[in-house]
């Protein structure tokens, strides 16, 4: 079912270096915020912490395995369209079903505006249509990232969002990023060039044949094929 | 006479003009093959670059390779680490220069979700509601209609696309009755014409094990393509290329992901698991390393 890929030294090379760049950014916003965050968890027994520690380890390697299978369906089975539809069909029934277990009183408290709340209903419901609207667009685009490149590059390239979010930080509350923030941005991008510097794990064989699959048609093929089946066409009529 | 000579010179000007007019068409499609063929400026260049230290044969594949840019030995020592890792960065920027379209598409990604990620904030801390399971099910559910809206073939699929099965398979045995072992596209028949086209091919070379090698691929091809079979789905209402139960396995993998991830917010700390997304990516090489 999976793919069999052929990564080098400098793919793990460069993979070893973001996942530096990302940890030297993390570790720097600790003196910011993280101690209040700590202090407030610090009621949390030590076996809670485990099990928080096994949710979020276990997580980030589900995550992985999703963009592989994704991968592996976009690119040798149904296409782009079928893998959103048919991900998100079963995926929305395993939501709901955990949403009324887990999650109803908050639901419920998604339509009641009570006194002493900060945001009216509508507020609410604007700040969830963006987050939809975000979260659609981001997912389908990992979807058709995944149909012309592979998982890992789109996770190398993903771990810049904590980047794009200082950003953010500094139109909106006017704070300037910090050294750290260079620093990481840098390392991001030599670990995404160092990797770059290895042959391809999907096996382009040059820089400029990237073949951009469609439904599962491969189009460089298809317009060979129609160009090739148009000359055989117009020979066969006028000769 | 003169009808005679004159319906030669009707049929010459009308070869003539069928010359041109192929000759035209062939005309039209050159530069539709050539435009194809051709790579764009900056990738040429790159290409160039990297054809310049290969064999200068004049083959494709020889032209085409990837090769690693020679430093110059006088500076870092032929075959020395700095030589190899300044080559390796410098393949490194060029390879990155002309995938730049796939990296900024990666940026785009990363910029949807920092918005994502910042209206959950919002959602978070702003407004108070932690609803994260209800967030992935209205995303479920636009995206679930995004893709039902660009798939084609609703309630007709299944049932034509059986029918045409059967009417492929029967053509392409006639097929191989003639022993015309053209590539098929059907699947089922690929299986078939590589098994018995060891048969044929067994004529008394000694080309056993070329054939083996030659059939244990296109079998392990064929064996992969008979898994993109279409499928009926949901009583026919909709054809798909992949088992049901691989799709939901992918999305259970995929929604208990995200909620593990966010049920952990309440046990650990933000730095903890914010280092940990990271192991996304060792997760993503091992899974696509191994088979």
């Amino acid at each position: 079912m999976l793919l069999r890929r052929k990564y080098l030294l400098t793919h793990v090379l460069g993979g070893i270096i973001c996942i530096i760049g990302i940890s030297f950014s993390t570790m720097s916003d600790i003196k910011d915020y993280d101690i209040e965050d700590m202090e407030s968890t610090s009621d949390i027994d030590s076996v809670q912490h485990i099990k928080g520690d096994i949710l979020a380890i276990s997580g980030a390697i589900l995550l992985g395995l999703d963009d592989v299978l994704s991968e592996e369906l976009v690119k040798e089975n149904g296409g782009v369209h079928e893998l959103l539809f048919m991900k998100w069909w079963f995926g929305v029934g395993i939501a709901v079903t955990q949403l009324v277990i887990f999650e109803r009183e908050s639901f419920i408290s998604l339509f009641n505006n009570q006194e002493g709340d900060t945001c009216s209903v509508s507020t609410q419901f604007v700040y969830l249509g963006l987050y939809v609207l975000f979260q659609v667009m981001d997912l389908a685009s990992e979807v058709k990232f995944l149909s012309i490149s592979e998982a890992c590059l789109l996770n190398l390239s993903v771990l810049s969002s904590n980047l794009w979010a200082s950003i953010f930080t500094a139109i909106t509350d006017g704070i300037l990023p910090a050294a750290s923030y260079y620093v990481s941005l840098i390392l991001i991008v030599s670990g995404i060039v160092i990797y770059e510097g290895g042959p391809s794990p999907i096996g382009h064989d040059k820089p400029t044949n990237i073949k951009i699959r469609k439904d599962n048609f491969d189009k460089t093929e298809h317009v060979a094929n129609y160009l090739t089946s148009k000359v055989e066409e117009k020979d066969i009529e006028l000769t | 006479m003169s009808t005679s000579s004159t319906e030669k010179k009707t049929d010459r000007r009308r070869s003539s003009s069928h010359i041109t007019r192929s000759q035209s068409y062939r005309a039209d499609v050159e530069p539709l093959q050539e435009a194809i063929n051709t790579p764009s400026p900056l990738g040429s260049l790159l290409d160039k670059h990297h054809s310049s230290n290969s064999n200068e044969d004049g083959s494709i594949n020889s032209r085409h390779r990837l090769s690693p840019i020679n430093i110059d030995n006088s500076v870092f020592g032929e075959g020395s680490i700095a030589n190899s890792v300044v080559s390796t960065i410098i393949d490194g920027l060029h390879h990155s220069i002309a995938h730049w379209k796939v990296l900024l598409f990666g940026q785009l990604i990363s910029f949807f979700i920092a918005s994502t990620g910042a209206m959950s904030e919002e959602l978070n801390s702003t407004c108070d509601l932690h609803i994260p399971l209800t967030q992935i099910t209205l995303v479920g559910i636009v995206l679930m209609f995004l893709g039902a809206v660009n798939m084609r073939g609703w309630c007709s699929g299944c049932r034509n696309n059986r029918i045409k099965r059967k009417i492929d398979i029967s053509e392409e045995e006639e097929q191989f009755d003639c022993s015309k072992h053209n590539q098929s596209n059907n699947d089922k028949d690929d299986l078939s014409i590589s098994i018995k086209s060891n048969i044929v091919m067994d004529d008394g070379w000694n080309r056993e094990k070329d054939n083996e090698k030659y059939d244990s691929t296109i079998l392990k091809e064929s064996r992969r393509r008979l898994s993109n079979q279409p499928r009926s789905f949901c009583f026919g209402l909709q054809t798909i290329h992949a088992p049901s139960w691989a799709y939901f396995l992918l999305a259970l993998i995929a929604i208990e992901g995200r909620f593990f991830v966010i049920s952990s917010f309440q046990y650990t700390t933000f730095t903890f698991i914010n280092l940990v997304q990271a192991l996304s990516i060792p997760s993503a090489m091992i899974f696509s390393k191994c088979y």
